[in-house]
């Protein structure tokens, strides 16, 4: 599966996109290979200090929230990206 | 009441002749100022059928009472009038420091009316408002006039202005202050050139007082923090990181990047010119409007190849997009020059943007011919792009037909072209496709002045989930909801007025507490604020009305409702629209022509 960062994650993986040889996994499994290749660093950008997923976590395009969460399937032929919050991220109501 | 300045500046071209009026209080509380104050000056004072290009349309440039204070985000102005481009309302706003220079020097917003005989240009410093010939600046430069203005005032003046496609009357020219910054849609450069008004330069040596000035800093304070906190807005957060194009390569991961003239919605060059390119390549510093922490603006320059020389304040989103994604350009050297050359003529990016990826895929169906454009106009030919945006701008050869946007371009060239035409109600699409974000298409199928994503951004909660979280491809009741919600809070933000971008961090609590404490309004909370933009919202559609505006209007492009999006996420989706509609205008409470009910109208006071 081809998994890709963006904006300030960069910093962290100094890589664009990554081949995971992966097949059918949960994203939760992903992130934790994610973890290995890349430290605690990445983990810390990844979820916040209570544990809650901080990131967005698009599979071929569609955020995982709006699939099964961290438990959402993932094959070898999908593509995973991950993005900091680019809005938001603040606990303001309307 | 304090926060406001109190005055109301009435200007006639006719006569040249400027008077000072008070500003009500009642009027203040009801529309707040900005974008509400001059629809409501518009829809008492223009009557109806008015030629958008006549000397009887009323040109409102208008600020709030949050603006030039020491609230976040405080530089920007409002510009209000009946649109070329669309012939309904239209309002248009900018940053920078001009909205903030105009307080200062003590108005809370400047009516022209009537049309001057020659190019002129006003020149207000405090209570004095002086008529300046213009013909040294008319047909110059905006860069070049900028300098030439203050040269003949101040250095330090702040200077407002048309460019040569607004002296040429484009129907998609801007109004840019401070050489930079663009109140771009909608076409009211053409407005002030109507009207041979080139320039407003102000300067001002006043500074509003507070109701409450402990409790204002405690509310300013307060924002402050939460923008600090939040991880778009915070130094070294997505915005302030990689400016509004941050949303590249996210909006192209969601599928919903229009690209090629929204005939996809995946650009494989859109990595090439994101904000993280961009930083990584053309940036050479941030920059920041009146009082704002975000720093998102960029301000770039290109050092070498066919494009060195290009430098200033340039590339948002959308306008990286209206060039490069819409125009298939993976070139970021070129949309910086593409940029550069609209702000230098004074040209609206997105609409000229979206003119040429039209005529691209005109050309791409062979519905135009090369010798017909008279340059070799196809897709991802950046030269091509470069030249004509400034036929666009002189309306020389074919530009002069894009120069007044694609609806009446379609309609020039007829062959079924309409249906190519991005477009609602004569505005052109902005940077996302509906069909994968039905919240939005929703927003831009009903906005009063046509296809515009800052009415109502559910963006924010559709693709970047803050601050709340709505899946894109529900189009159920509650994203009506969302919609509705959107639309009528930004309409308050944009008469309040601050910078749209606050609202990631900072609600309507926040909003309402800063007004509060600055005026000095009794019980004035959130609800008052909400219900104050829904307010506006009505007005501009009765103003809409009035000019024979209803259901029909309230559309999106034909593309969006019959062809499903080919890839991506969105794949195989249309936006369903006609489902939405209904529930839309039963949950505002307007007919089924989409005009605010008897009701509804009692309920905002506005039957009046």
């Amino acid at each position: 599966m081809i998994i890709k960062f963006f904006a300030n994650l960069r910093e962290i993986t100094k890589d664009h996109e990554i081949t995971l040889k992966l097949e059918n996994v949960k994203v939760k499994d992903a992130l934790l290979v994610l973890e290995k290749k890349y430290g605690r660093d990445f983990r810390d950008v990844v979820f916040d200090p209570e544990g809650e997923l901080y990131v967005r976590i698009l599979i071929n395009g569609r955020n995982i929230e709006y699939l099964e969460g961290l438990d959402t399937q993932v094959t070898g032929d999908d593509t995973v990206s991950l993005f900091p919050p680019v809005a938001g991220g603040s606990h303001a109501e309307l | 009441m304090k926060g406001y300045m109190g005055t109301v500046l009435r200007i006639d071209l006719d006569r040249q002749n400027a008077e000072k009026q008070k500003l009500d209080e009642q009027l203040a509380r009801n529309f707040l100022g900005g974008r509400g104050l001059g629809a409501k000056i518009l829809y008492d004072e223009l009557k109806s059928g008015t030629d958008p290009l006549s000397p009887e349309n009323i040109l409102v440039f208008a600020i709030g009472p949050l603006t030039g204070t020491r609230t976040p985000s405080s530089g920007r102005h409002v510009v209000v009038s009946k649109s070329p481009l669309t012939g309904g309302i239209a309002f248009t706003s900018s940053g920078g420091t001009w909205g903030a220079e105009l307080k200062r020097a003590g108005y809370d917003a400047i009516v022209v009316k009537g049309k001057a005989k020659k190019p002129l240009y006003l020149w207000i410093e405090d209570d004095e408002v002086g008529f300046r010939d213009a013909k040294e600046h008319w047909g110059k430069m905006i860069s070049q006039s900028d300098e030439g203005i203050k040269s003949e005032t101040d250095d330090e003046a702040k200077v407002l202005q048309i460019g040569i496609a607004g002296e040429r009357m484009s129907r998609i020219a801007a109004i840019i202050n401070e050489k930079y910054r663009a109140a771009g849609r909608c076409g009211l450069g053409a407005v002030m050139g109507a009207k041979n008004l080139k320039a407003i330069a102000v300067k001002g040596s006043r500074n509003p007082e507070a109701a409450d000035s402990i409790g204002l800093t405690r509310a300013a304070s307060r924002a402050m923090k939460m923008i600090s906190e939040s991880g778009v807005t915070k130094e070294d957060g997505g915005l302030n990181s990689f400016g509004t194009a941050v949303l590249t390569n996210i909006i192209n991961a969601s599928g919903i990047y229009p690209t090629r003239n929204f005939q996809t919605g995946t650009f494989s060059g859109a990595e090439k010119i994101s904000g993280e390119a961009m930083a990584k390549t053309i940036l050479k510093e941030k920059t920041a409007c009146y009082e704002c922490p975000m720093e998102c603006g960029r301000w770039v320059k290109v050092e070498k190849g066919k494009y060195a020389g290009t430098e200033g304040e340039s590339l948002e989103y959308e306008t990286s997009w209206a060039f490069g994604g819409e125009c298939g350009v993976n070139n970021l050297e070129a949309l910086a020059r593409a940029n550069f050359l609209c702000n230098e003529y004074g040209l609206d990016t997105i609409s000229t943007g979206s003119s040429i990826g039209f005529t691209m895929e005109l050309l791409e169906r062979g519905i135009l011919s090369k010798e017909k454009v008279g340059i070799d106009l196809r897709f991802g030919n950046d030269d091509a792009m470069i030249q004509m945006i400034e036929k666009i701008a002189k309306r020389e050869g074919f530009g002069d037909v894009l120069a007044d946007g694609t609806k009446a371009a379609s309609k020039k060239i007829g062959k079924g072209s309409e249906y190519y035409a991005m477009q609602v109600k004569g505005l052109e699409l902005p940077a996302y496709d509906p069909r994968g974000a039905v919240g939005l298409g929703l927003n831009f199928a009903t906005a009063n002045r046509g296809a515009c994503h800052v009415s109502g951004y559910t963006i924010a909660a559709e693709i970047l989930g803050a601050p709340l979280k709505a899946d894109p491809f529900d189009s159920g009741e509650s994203k009506v909801d969302l919609t509705i919600l959107f639309q009528n809070f930004t309409a308050a933000v944009d008469s309040g007025v601050n910078c749209l971008f606050l609202t990631f961090a900072v609600g309507a609590s926040e909003y309402a507490e800063m007004i509060s404490s600055l005026v000095g309004w009794e019980g004035y909370d959130a609800d008052e604020f909400l219900r104050t933009g829904e307010r506006i919202f009505a007005i501009e559609r009765l103003f809409n009305k009035r000019e024979g505006f209803g259901r029909k209007d309230d559309t999106l492009p034909q593309r969006f409702l019959k062809e499903p999006m080919p890839e991506g996420a969105p794949k195989g989706r249309v936006h369903p629209l006609a489902e939405m509609l209904d529930i839309y205008y039963r949950k505002r409470g307007y007919t089924e022509e989409g005009h605010p009910g008897k009701e509804k109208l009692n309920e905002l006071g506005l039957m009046d």
